[in-house]
């Protein structure tokens, strides 16, 4: 008998499907829309600072009022609360940026990450309040997980049309949107 | 297929997805993912066919006007929602869903003014980029 080595057959990359591409612009557009839509609640200038409290300061009060983490209670109730506008404001630019940019795919990988800190932040804030599925924002975290392990914006996004001259160019921006992407 | 024209069609693409989401107009509910109201669709075609032509006629400049166009509809929908006025009919949504329109068209606008490519190495560069 004549022992046969079997060369394993590399495994084709999984982007190298239309299928599995499609999927991927799927994933990264419906986490884009996402955002975006819960752009629209996080009212200014007050953000739901009021009598009864509403939309954003509720829903950030709750960090204080169910705690998840000792310390991120904390620095909501005396840190956060008391300055609300400015963290109005920042949750506001920081939500429509993370849907501006999936959307569009250009730099990805950076706000797959921003997305990921976002979650975070709103986990410790509303995870033990009242009617909350836990899973949701687990959910949110490995959407994000997997548009930066896929690099997601180089398929249909900006991030695949520019990459190329990215990576070609020795300017400083561009091999910051080499890593972003 | 050379970078420069995957840019051309990048820009008529962004042009497309702004005309087609001036169709939320017609959503209510869950499924209104982005508010497209009032003024809001004319900004939204308006800016989406001169997207749209950009690319067609490969002028970047077109695509960068549409681009600001779109910064500067956002900047007053959030600036205009904040002081009640509201004259474009959007939200937060809408700011978002511009933004991202605004950043992607000025992005093609800009490109061959920051990274150009040089014309012999067109065919190649757009295959050897993603790896």
């Amino acid at each position: 008998m004549v022992a046969q080595t079997v060369t394993p057959q590399p495994a084709a990359p999984p982007l190298d499907s239309r299928l599995n591409r499609g999927l991927i612009v799927v994933i990264r557009v419906g986490l884009a829309l996402l955002w975006i839509q819960n752009a629209s609640w996080k009212t200014p200038p007050d953000f739901g600072r009021g009598d009864p409290p509403g939309g954003l300061f509720k829903f950030t009060s709750y960090a204080v009022e169910f705690p998840v983490l000792g310390p991120y209670a904390w620095l909501t109730e005396h840190v956060v609360l008391p300055n609300f506008s400015f963290f109005g404001w920042t949750t506001l630019l920081v939500e429509a940026s993370l849907g501006a940019f999936l959307l569009i795919g250009l730099a990805t990988r950076l706000w797959a990450l921003v997305g990921i800190g976002q979650t975070l932040a709103i986990t410790l804030s509303v995870l033990n309040a009242p009617h909350e599925w836990p899973w949701s924002y687990l959910l949110m975290l490995l959407m994000h997980a997997a548009v930066f392990a896929t690099a997601a914006g180089r398929v249909a996004g900006i991030d695949g049309v520019l990459r190329p001259r990215w990576r070609r160019s020795r300017t400083k921006p561009a091999r910051l949107l080499v890593r972003a992407s | 297929m050379s970078a420069y024209s995957s840019l051309d069609r990048t820009a008529a693409t962004l042009g497309v997805v702004a005309m087609t989401g001036a169709a939320f107009v017609f959503l209510r509910g869950t499924f209104e993912f982005v508010q497209i109201r009032g003024a809001g669709v004319a900004v939204s075609l308006l800016l989406g066919a001169l997207a749209v032509t950009a690319g067609r006629l490969a002028r970047p400049v077109l695509a960068l006007i549409a681009g600001v166009g779109f910064l500067v509809a956002a900047v007053i929908q959030v600036a205009r929602w904040a002081d009640g006025g509201n004259e474009l009919g959007g939200d937060g949504s809408t700011v978002a869903w511009w933004l991202g329109l605004g950043v992607g068209l000025i992005t093609v606008g800009i490109t061959d003014r920051l990274w150009p490519v040089p014309s012999a190495r067109l065919d190649n560069v757009h295959e050897e980029g993603n790896r």
